[in-house]
């Protein structure tokens, strides 16, 4: 069966958004813009199954970039092993967080055949059957995203900030036009978190990139690409 | 971003010091000969608190009960013992010096110390019979070996300094670094960033407090190679030591702030914008040359004749300290050119006239704006009293070009009413705040301008100007400015109430006044009263037009001086 990866496009937007850095993650400073990793799991809230995989192809940037700093009580210990008494384990934490934030991120929904998914061991309880095929992970995405359906609220990097999202119709929708170079569109973001490989389960380790703003629009390479740092 | 910008500046400053070594303070040496025996304690404080920095081998990172000695130097606990925890840290440091000895043959330090640490069973029972021992225990400043006779110090000596640097830890995981994207050896534990009393590092997770993830542990959750920790940790501290003219300090905040390059354009931005900001801590003698000087870089940046290309780029940082850490508060970075536009935007909107009498005071920095706004203490302090998050404000409007804060606008006028008894509540600074305020705000009113604008009409300006005219008259005439003490909260916010009164009083003051200056002051009062609404003075003046009858006050009062000063001359 030929295919190609079909590509989706949703727009995004928040009041608030924190991508965490990894090396500031306790008095959290956020990324300038959305990682790939946070962009993923917008689409996973709306729709993920074991035979998909989103892999994110591009990220544009809508709105001028801004900051806004909160202090908050957090709780500093880990949860679920015993009782947490708050008096004790109060923290007072300072966040630099992004402000009205809009978003239009592209993704891949690739397909992974049922052998694929059989040699990575994915358990089955029934045998797919003959109708298995991705035109229909496609359209069940496009019926979801296009009636706001998702599993759990879409978010923008914590889940304290909730994301709204509208599916973007690419063939016939005007696109709003991404950040110009004026207003601060072209610029080198450094190294950026590219998402965690989770390949080995034992060890986990994450993946950066180097990334590069071009008129409000960063290319993200593919997780297989050289590109890739690890 | 902020690391990667911290790492270049590095890169970019050639004296700051290399991998592994690091500008210490060393306050006392114990002296010793060839044979370890001990001589005398010398001191090397260069007052009573600071002391001679020497380039020893970079402070070892401990944490919790680990107890690891610093090479060759370190704090009294380690170097001498005392009690039951320093005799544990003190057998570490003899230890360490006993595994550096049997590595480094004939080596003078390693030799004379070893034997020194053999022949004495109890260092401190020997020390004590020194004159300087009670200094030296009290102080809590790092104590090395001297050699008699020699000019460096143990810490400085080269034979171990190298030894240490080219050993490479065991166990170390080497993995991508995330500042530079390159492979290396990656930093378990990061230095900590002095930030006046409260040091603590910038990176750091502490074990279970559910910081870490994926099973890393402290550090190695955010891989960040050795070289570059070291990099940009030495940069931080670069920047905010003493005598660096790339900070300011508001309130608990600490702004740092660099450029992306070294040109000329980059250089004069950064001495000049601590000439601005830093200001307060000098005390100078003619302030307007330096406001000047600061304007024209910052002009000449913005127009262009000092050359930025666009890679230029001008970063802040501000940071604070919380609880053990050092808190992110504020990060921007804008290109140089952009940045120039803004602070001179700042100039522009705070600019007001000001009195001829005596000296002109600066008032565009954030020390004196935020003076203006505070309550000062009986005894003259207010830094205790500033609102906590207006610093910042202020200055994220200041880089920024965004609306001044509301608070600042607000402190503003309760100050002014507050202290409406004292002959000068409305100074300089004050108004400037007012005016800079209001002509950021986006709505339909006049801006106002630097100096009396005669053909504003807006209400609350006008009852201002009037005010100013009538206190001035009683002032002329009696000498006494009880209009002023008594009416003025009440006639910016309530003016029908007032006014009619202190015509009338005004009346009388007038009588007293001569031919001349009686009739001045009747055109003037009648200029301005045209000028307001026929059907009365207004009723309530919300708190933005408030702020333009202190304005229209102050300009108009600005106006007798400057008439005086004309016709004095």
């Amino acid at each position: 069966m030929e295919y190609t990866d079909k590509e989706f496009c949703l727009e995004v937007w928040g009041d608030l958004a924190c991508f965490t850095r990894p090396e500031l993650k306790v008095e959290r400073v956020s990324y300038d813009v959305i990682t790939p990793s946070a962009a993923r799991a917008i689409f996973e809230a709306i729709f993920w199954k074991p035979a998909i995989h989103w892999q994110i192809t591009k990220m544009e940037v809508l709105n001028p970039i801004k900051w806004t700093s909160i202090r908050r009580n957090e709780v500093g210990a880990v949860a679920g092993k015993s009782i947490i008494y708050i008096e004790d384990k109060r923290q007072q934490k300072n966040s630099l967080m992004l402000k009205d934030v809009r978003y239009r991120i592209w993704a891949k929904m690739e397909y992974r055949s049922v052998a694929k998914r059989k040699m990575r061991g994915d358990l089955f309880i029934h045998e797919p059957g003959a109708d298995e095929n991705p035109k229909k992970y496609y359209e069940m995405f496009e019926r979801r995203a296009y009636k706001g359906q998702c599993f759990n609220q879409p978010y923008l990097g914590t889940r304290e900030c909730a994301a709204s999202f509208r599916l973007v119709d690419i063939s016939n929708d005007e696109l709003q036009p991404a950040l110009t170079a004026e207003q601060g569109g072209d610029r080198d973001l450094g190294i950026m978190l590219y998402d965690m490989d989770f390949s080995n389960p034992k060890d986990i380790q994450p993946m950066f990139y180097r990334a590069e703003m071009k008129e409000g629009m960063i290319i993200v390479p593919p997780v297989n690409s050289e590109e890739i740092l690890r | 971003m902020i690391l990667k910008a911290l790492y270049d500046y590095y890169n970019r400053r050639d004296d700051l010091p290399r991998l592994g070594i690091e500008l210490k303070e060393i306050g006392f040496l114990i002296v010793i000969d060839r044979e370890g025996k001990f001589l005398r304690i010398e001191s090397r404080m260069v007052d009573n608190k600071t002391a001679t920095k020497f380039a020893v081998i970079q402070t070892i990172k401990r944490s919790g009960k680990k107890y690891v000695p610093n090479y060759l130097w370190d704090n009294y606990e380690y170097v001498i013992g005392g009690s039951s925890e320093g005799f544990k840290k003190n057998q570490t440091f003899v230890n360490m010096i006993e595994v550096l000895h049997s590595q480094i043959k004939q080596n003078e330090y390693l030799d004379s110390i070893c034997k020194f640490y053999h022949n004495y069973s109890d260092i401190e029972e020997l020390l004590k019979n020194d004159i300087l021992f009670d200094s030296m225990s009290k102080s809590n400043k790092n104590i090395s070996f001297l050699l008699q006779g020699a000019i460096k110090i143990a810490a400085e000596d080269e034979d171990v300094k190298r030894m240490v640097l080219n050993k490479t830890e065991e166990g170390a995981l080497s993995s991508i670094c995330l500042i530079t994207g390159g492979i290396g050896t990656v930093a378990r534990l990061h230095s900590t960033i002095k930030l006046s009393k409260d040091t603590g590092p910038l990176v750091s997770f502490k074990t279970d407090r559910g910081y870490d993830s994926y099973g890393k542990q402290q550090c190695y959750n955010a891989p960040i190679s050795v070289e570059a920790e070291f990099a940009y940790s030495t940069a931080l501290n670069a920047m905010l030591s003493k005598d660096s003219h790339n900070k300011f300090r508001v309130g608990k905040r600490t702004f740092l702030f660099w450029a992306s390059s070294n040109s000329e354009a980059a250089e004069q931005a950064e001495e000049r914008l601590f000439d601005l900001l830093g200001i307060a801590e000098n005390n100078d003698d003619d302030p307007n040359a330096r406001v000047e000087q600061v304007r024209k870089v910052f002009n000449a940046i913005y127009s262009g004749s000092l050359k930025t290309t666009l890679d230029d780029h001008f970063y802040i940082l501000g940071i604070a300290p919380n609880a053990a850490r050092i808190a992110v508060v504020y990060w921007s970075e804008t290109s140089l050119k952009d940045f120039a536009g803004m602070i001179l935007r700042h100039f522009n909107d705070m600019e007001i006239v000001q009195d001829n009498k005596g000296q002109q005071k600066f008032y565009r920095g954030l020390n004196d704006m935020l003076s203006g706004v505070t309550r000062h203490n009986n005894d003259g302090k207010w830094k205790d009293n500033i609102t906590p998050n207006l610093p910042e404000a202020i200055v994220k409007s200041i880089f920024q070009g965004y609306p001044y804060p509301f608070t600042l606008f607000s402190s503003c006028i309760r100050r002014i009413q507050a202290e409406s008894a004292d002959k000068n509540s409305v100074y300089a600074v004050r108004a400037a705040i007012i005016k800079a305020y209001l002509n950021r705000l986006n709505d339909n009113n006049k801006k106002i301008l630097t100096m009396l604008d005669k053909e504003n009409t807006n209400p609350g300006y006008l009852c201002g100007r009037l005010f100013a005219v009538l206190d001035k008259i009683q002032e002329d005439a009696n000498h006494i400015s009880s209009i002023r003490e008594r009416y003025m909260n009440a006639a910016s916010a309530t003016p029908a109430t007032v006014f009619a009164t202190i015509l009338n009083l005004s009346v009388h003051h007038a009588e007293k006044l001569n031919e001349g200056s009686k009739v001045f002051y009747e055109k003037l009062k009648q200029e301005i009263i045209c000028k307001l609404p026929a059907d009365a003075f207004p009723t309530h003046l919300d708190l933005q037009e408030q702020g333009r009858f202190f304005v229209g006050y102050y300009h108009q009062r600005q106006e007798f001086f400057l008439k005086k000063d004309n016709q004095n001359e």
